[in-house]
């Protein structure tokens, strides 16, 4: 049964599709020829650009225009032949990969080529009504040829001209007020963050995160939209096209500025928050004096003693809303005359327990101390470091989650306890219920001890049972099996199942089947990489509670400071976008109109999902008509339509709402996505996941995809629009 | 326009602006604290006002520089900004995302310090649905602490709304005390050094602690804060949390002395309750333990206007005779004799029975009517006054709480429920001939209790005037709370003689025990 609820794909297959590794074109040595052949066209052609002329022959225009013309439906036509008859996918498949129309690539060309044509059709439709069509083509073939110059033969020192001209106008509009409302946002944030919360690491960087990205959006936004329209209001803008300056050149020279200019904040915002959430989270403790002189007797006491009465509990004192637990057991065992014994430590470190998902290093050393009665007292010295474990940026290895029913058989899901928040389904205790996790590209230089398995997983009782004690479950490992069908699990671990916390186990590499076999965790379990996790609930009528990602094999951690500033490149791609969708709209709209347009886009993005969820119907209360139909009427979301001419009316509408909606998610970019949030919607880095590279990647992929059409729409409208009125 | 008119028109309006400065100084004028060797100044109309409805903020309670801080920031948005904080927390607590709900909450009251009614939902939510959330009891503790922390921080920006002290008491009292984890809640507050500072270990009870809490919303009352809250309701709670805490100690194997004495402490003040001024809907005030004296003089009315009851009996007599012979039949038979349709009718035969002082009064002939008429309206006020107590007394359960105080006060019940209870953990732990033996003297000395009760009110039927005071025996009997409790200990002893396999020995356990037959006959089919 393939897994249904999978996780993110990796970068190549998101990119190429599914079957891309198996595609002819993708194999090195092809792959090889064609990035040089690819490479070496662009490159001479640019070349020759360059060294060509500008002006294009009427003949060639036409010649031009035809092809593009030719192009677009020839291109229509092989789309739709492939739409009609699935089965002339196949050698296209042999080539680009079987599902190659579902990559990201892929998609970006279709949307490329139809907005591109749409585009180039109405433009000569629109002239060849008023001159006919072969001065229509002639017009059409002459702009894009022009096009294409501008486009190529863009000279890096005027647009970096351009650039520093821009950067100087935005200084000018005081855009340093942006860092001074920041700084008083940082200064004041004490007040309102509270250090004994659950999770103040998410707290601290939640906020810095969510600070900097309003500010600078805000600031990109009010930047972008209002920069071209001012200058051609006040005709400055003269001054710089009168002078040898390509459109494309002014284009991309105010949006290079623009991101300069936010690229200035960001780095210096960076850095500032960064010390701001390490300085908020640092504190340390102390252990109150009652509980080192408690601590203190064990070293005053035999060490037989002292091992009966096993380690110490000792509490620190509550800074920030928590304090720690620190079981202190001061009995090391030495080799004296060939035996074992026990005695006290004369010093030693460990950890204290953790809280708030992070813990301390408790050292302590003990000095003699003699008393007025001649006796030896061993005095007891402590200290507690500063914070370990948070913040962090964990490196986690997610696998596909699948069920298996109480009969044990595979399942869709698991159950519902009618919990509002579906995220999670349920398994039931003391059946054949299962919820399996099949993990790939697992390496065993990652996990030299073992592998640590971290899981939130949830807790729902149908009866209260004992209330002291914690619901039992179970870890089994398995190499994946051809035949589903084998049930070869082995136990590795049973706990008490904890809610709301990481719970963190670890399967050793070395493990014991009840049959008494001996089994090595990495020889004998793990294959080709691979390894399936299954969770069972022991206790009848209890459930355990789970989703794709609330277990995961944890390999180690990343530096925090790294995947900070990958978090601040999210940031950097938002303004960037906002930075191409200001500009774009700049050039054919006025400033407000611009600025509105641009806050639209910004809202849409932001609201990416929800607008997504909508279109695709997912939303309880149906759709934009029903739901105004509702709100009018007020009505609850589940409450059935009346039957009727008006309910079909409008639910009609919807279909074709919902359909304008799906295409506006496919021409606005998802700023969640840029924002590297965890399934959960939390910024990875606020809840301490690490950004992989590959999620870098998509972004930066993604964020280009959008950037480079900006400008070339914000070309066409420039080089379309009279300047001068 | 010409200058001259333009300049003139612009004289006119700084004479209006000037004008005008004058009501608006009278009006908001702020007031001036006293200086050192000078008087402040209540300060204008507005001031006045302020001063007189406590409606400042400095009245109000502690200001917050945060709070202000973020209502500035705002910019006239707050209520926008709190619309969209409410709606962020409704979906961290659908998502159980604790760290952020909590952050959102807090937010919340920042911007809005003084909606009272934020503070008390918020403060519910954090103690009953948080917690409800947890699967360790642990956890749950400690969300319903956070609960009574957010309260008592709303205490501080509210002085005058006695209402979340209420709820401060209300949390610690009963989430803590009725809990399905109570045996755990309590053993985590006694060992709560975070929230009980000083306080000694043997004061370390969530009853008492809310009684406490109970008690000071009762003095912010009296001083002259208001409560949007039934009072019957609001007042009973300090001397509720003393019954519940002597219920308490005793399942947790408290008895003897200590238990006699917090019984007699929850008599006395239950007694101290009942002597309350209670305000009513319609302006005047009862005491609950006054419907006795009111119906004394009642009673004294009645007599003065008809001195003998022959007129009572004519009225009687006559009013009998139009209720038709099967009513008549089902009146005249004991309640517990009744079948269903004879129940109906006696009802309405009983309905038809009654008269007023009235009818008794306009009977009079002579030079008495007219004073009998006066003593008609006396007694109809005081039968007002104790339908008025009559109705806070059922709310509160009032009769059942006093005779409960009184009957647990006494030596045999608090052995009673001793042996009880060491029969239980006798039978837990598989000592069955200790538990058989136990039982058996907690059966013996519950019917003693009852007993007793039965022979009191034998003794006041005696006297006619005090058969109003209600028949303990009776009530105890037929109270559904104790038929609860008892059938309770039936049961379990039931299932005892059924391990035993000697169930046969139940009956005649019972039939030994006449009260105790009573009891099941009352209870068994209600349950």
């Amino acid at each position: 049964m393939p897994p249904q609820d999978t996780v993110a794909p990796p970068f190549f297959t998101w990119l190429l599709g599914p079957g891309w590794s198996e595609a002819g074109l993708y194999q090195p040595a092809m792959l090889a020829v064609f990035i040089v052949l690819l490479c070496g066209g662009l490159v001479a052609g640019a070349i020759a650009m360059r060294k060509g002329s500008a002006a294009i022959s009427r003949k060639t225009a036409i010649l031009l225009a035809g092809g593009i013309l030719g192009a677009i439906v020839l291109l229509g036509a092989l789309a739709l032949l492939l739409w009609l008859f699935p089965v002339l996918r196949a050698p296209l498949a042999g080539l680009l990969g079987t599902g190659w129309h579902r990559g990201a690539l892929f998609q970006f060309a279709a949307v490329v080529v139809c907005l591109g044509s749409f585009a180039f059709a109405v433009g000569w439709l629109a002239v060849a009504v008023q001159r006919g069509p072969e001065e229509a083509l002639a017009r059409c073939g002459r702009v894009v040829g022009e096009a294409a110059f501008d486009l190529i033969c863009l000279s890096p020192r005027r647009v970096w001209a351009l650039t520093w001209l821009t950067v100087k106008e935005a200084v000018r509009r005081r855009m340093v007020v942006a860092f001074a409302v920041f700084i008083v946002c940082l200064l004041f944030a004490g007040w309102f963050l509270d250090p004994g919360s659950g999770d103040p690491a998410r707290l601290y960087l939640g906020f810095v995160l969510t600070t900097t990205t309003y500010l600078v959006l805000l600031l990109a936004w009010f930047l972008s939209t209002a920069s071209l329209p001012a200058d051609i209001k006040k005709r400055t803008l003269f001054t710089v096209i009168t002078k040898p300056v390509r459109r494309s050149e002014i284009v991309l020279g105010r949006m290079l500025g623009f991101v300069a200019v936010g690229t200035g904040l960001l780095l210096i915002m960076g850095p500032i928050s960064y010390v701001f959430v390490v300085r908020g989270l640092a504190h340390t403790h102390e252990l109150p004096d009652a509980d080192r002189e408690t601590a203190e007797q064990l070293w005053n006491l035999p060490p037989e003693t002292v091992a009966r009465k096993g380690p110490q509990k000792l509490t620190t004192d509550t800074v920030n809303g928590h304090k720690h637990t620190i079981y202190l057991n001061p009995l090391k065992r030495v080799l004296r005359d060939g035996r074992a014994e026990l005695e006290t430590a004369a010093e030693g470190s460990f950890a204290t327990q953790p809280e708030q998902g992070h813990w301390h290093a408790f050292s302590y050393e003990t000095s003699d101390e003699e008393q007025p009665d001649g006796k030896v007292m061993r005095r007891l010295r402590t200290k507690l470091g500063p914070v370990l474990g948070r913040p962090i940026a964990r490196v986690p290895i997610f696998g596909d989650l699948r069920f298996k029913d109480r009969e044990g058989r595979d399942a869709r899901k698991g159950i519902s306890v009618g919990d509002e928040w579906e995220y999670r389904s349920f398994i039931q205790g003391g059946t054949r219920a299962a919820a399996i996790w099949s993990f790939q590209d697992i390496r065993e230089e990652d996990f030299p001890d073992g592998i640590r398995v971290e899981m939130t997983i949830e807790i729902f009782r149908s009866h209260k049972g004992d209330i002291e004690k914690g619901v039992l479950g179970s870890l089994w490992v398995r190499r994946p099996a051809a035949d589903p069908k084998v049930e070869n699990w082995v136990e590795v671990r049973s706990f008490e199942a904890k809610e709301f916390v990481t719970d963190v186990k670890l399967i050793p590499r070395d493990l014991e089947t009840p049959a008494g076999e001996q089994l090595d965790l990495f020889r004998d379990i793990v294959a080709d990489g691979k390894l399936e996790l299954r969770l069972t609930c022991e206790v009848p009528n209890q459930y355990f509670g789970a989703a794709p990602h609330d277990l995961y094999l944890r390999t180690g951690d990343a530096p925090f400071a790294w995947n900070f500033a990958k978090g601040y490149l999210g940031i950097w791609l938002q303004m960037v976008l906002v930075v191409c969708f200001g500009v774009m709209f700049s050039t054919f709209l006025s400033a407000p109109i611009a600025m509105l347009a641009t806050m639209a886009m910004l809202l849409g993005g932001t609201f990416w999902q929800f607008i997504k969820d909508l279109g695709s119907h997912k939303v309880v209360g149906g759709g934009p008509g029903e739901s105004l139909y509702r709100m009018v009427n007020q009505d609850n979301l589940v409450s059935e339509m009346p039957p009727g001419l008006r309910t079909t009316l409008l639910q009609m509408g919807d279909v074709v709402l919902e359909m304008g909606l799906r295409v506006v998610t496919r021409l606005l970019p998802d700023f969640g996505s840029y924002a590297f949030l965890d399934d959960q919607g939390h910024a990875c880095v606020a809840s301490g996941f690490d950004i992989s590279t590959a999620m870098v990647a998509k972004a930066v992929l993604s964020a280009a995809s959008f950037a480079i059409p900006l400008f070339v729409a914000g070309y066409f409208f420039l080089k379309t629009r009279e300047v001068a009125r | 326009m010409t200058p001259q008119r333009s300049f003139v028109r612009k004289n006119v309006y700084l004479a209006s602006i000037v004008v005008l400065l004058v009501p608006l100084y009278l009006l908001s004028r702020p007031a001036t604290p006293p200086r050192q060797g000078g008087e402040g100044s209540p300060g204008g109309l507005l001031a006045r006002m302020r001063e007189e409805e406590k409606l400042s903020q400095t009245q109000l309670g502690q200001i917050d520089p945060a709070g202000e801080t973020i209502r500035l920031a705002t910019l006239g948005m707050r209520g926008v900004a709190t619309l969209v904080l409410w709606e962020k927390s409704n979906q961290y607590f659908k998502k159980h995302d604790w760290v952020n709900f909590s952050a959102t909450v807090m937010q919340m009251t920042k911007l809005q310090p003084h909606f009272v009614s934020v503070w008390r939902y918020q403060g519910w939510v954090f103690s009953y649905n948080c917690s409800a959330q947890f699967d360790d009891y642990r956890a749950r503790y400690l969300w319903v602490m956070k609960g009574v922390k957010y309260l008592q921080d709303g205490i501080r920006y509210n002085e005058h709304a006695p209402i979340l002290l209420w709820d401060v008491g209300w949390i610690i009292a009963h989430k803590l005390g009725s809990a399905d984890e109570v045996k755990q809640h309590r053993r985590q507050f006694k060992a709560d050094d975070e929230f009980h500072g000083s306080r000694p270990l043997a004061e370390r009870d969530n009853w008492l602690v809310g009684k406490q809490w109970f008690r000071e919303a009762c003095r912010r009352v009296d001083a002259g804060d208001k409560i949007n809250k039934t009072p019957v309701l609001f007042r009973c709670e300090p001397a509720m949390c003393q019954m519940h805490y002597c219920e308490a100690i005793e399942k947790e194997g408290t008895f003897g002395e200590v238990a006699q004495r917090e019984w007699r402490n929850a008599a006395t003040e239950w007694q101290a309750f009942g002597d309350e001024d209670i305000p009513t809907s319609d302006k005047t005030y009862i005491r609950l333990n006054d419907e006795e004296v009111y119906r004394d003089k009642y009673a004294r009315c009645l007599d003065k206007i008809d001195p003998g009851g022959t007129l009572r009996a004519k009225i009687e007599a006559e009013l009998r005779g139009e209720l038709t012979e099967a009513q008549r039949a089902a009146v005249d038979l004991a309640p517990s004799a009744r079948t269903t349709e004879q129940t109906v009718l006696a009802a309405e035969a009983e309905s038809r029975l009654r008269y007023s002082v009235d009818d008794v009064a306009r009977r009079v002939a002579g030079a008495a009517r007219s004073e009998a008429l006066k003593l008609a309206k006396e007694a109809k006020q005081h039968d007002a006054v104790i339908n008025r107590i009559e109705g806070s007394r059922q709310t509160v359960n009032f009769k059942y709480w006093k005779l409960r105080a009184d009957v647990e006060q006494r030596p045999e019940t608090v052995a009673a429920r001793q042996w009880i209870h060491q029969a239980d953990e006798a039978f837990e732990l598989g000592e069955l001939p200790d538990a058989k033996l136990a039982y058996r003297h907690g059966f013996d000395d519950w019917n003693a209790v009852m007993e007793s009760l039965y022979k009191e009110d034998q003794t006041a039927a005696k006297d006619p005037r005090k058969k109003y005071l209600g028949r303990k025996y009776e009530e105890f009997m037929e109270s559904d709370t104790t038929g609860r409790d008892l059938m309770d200990v039936i049961r379990r002893y039931q299932q005892f003689l059924e391990q035993c396999d000697e169930d046969q020995l139940f009956a005649p356990e019972i039939a030994k025990r006449p009260h105790w037959a009573r009891i099941r006959k009352l209870h068994e089919k209600k349950q």
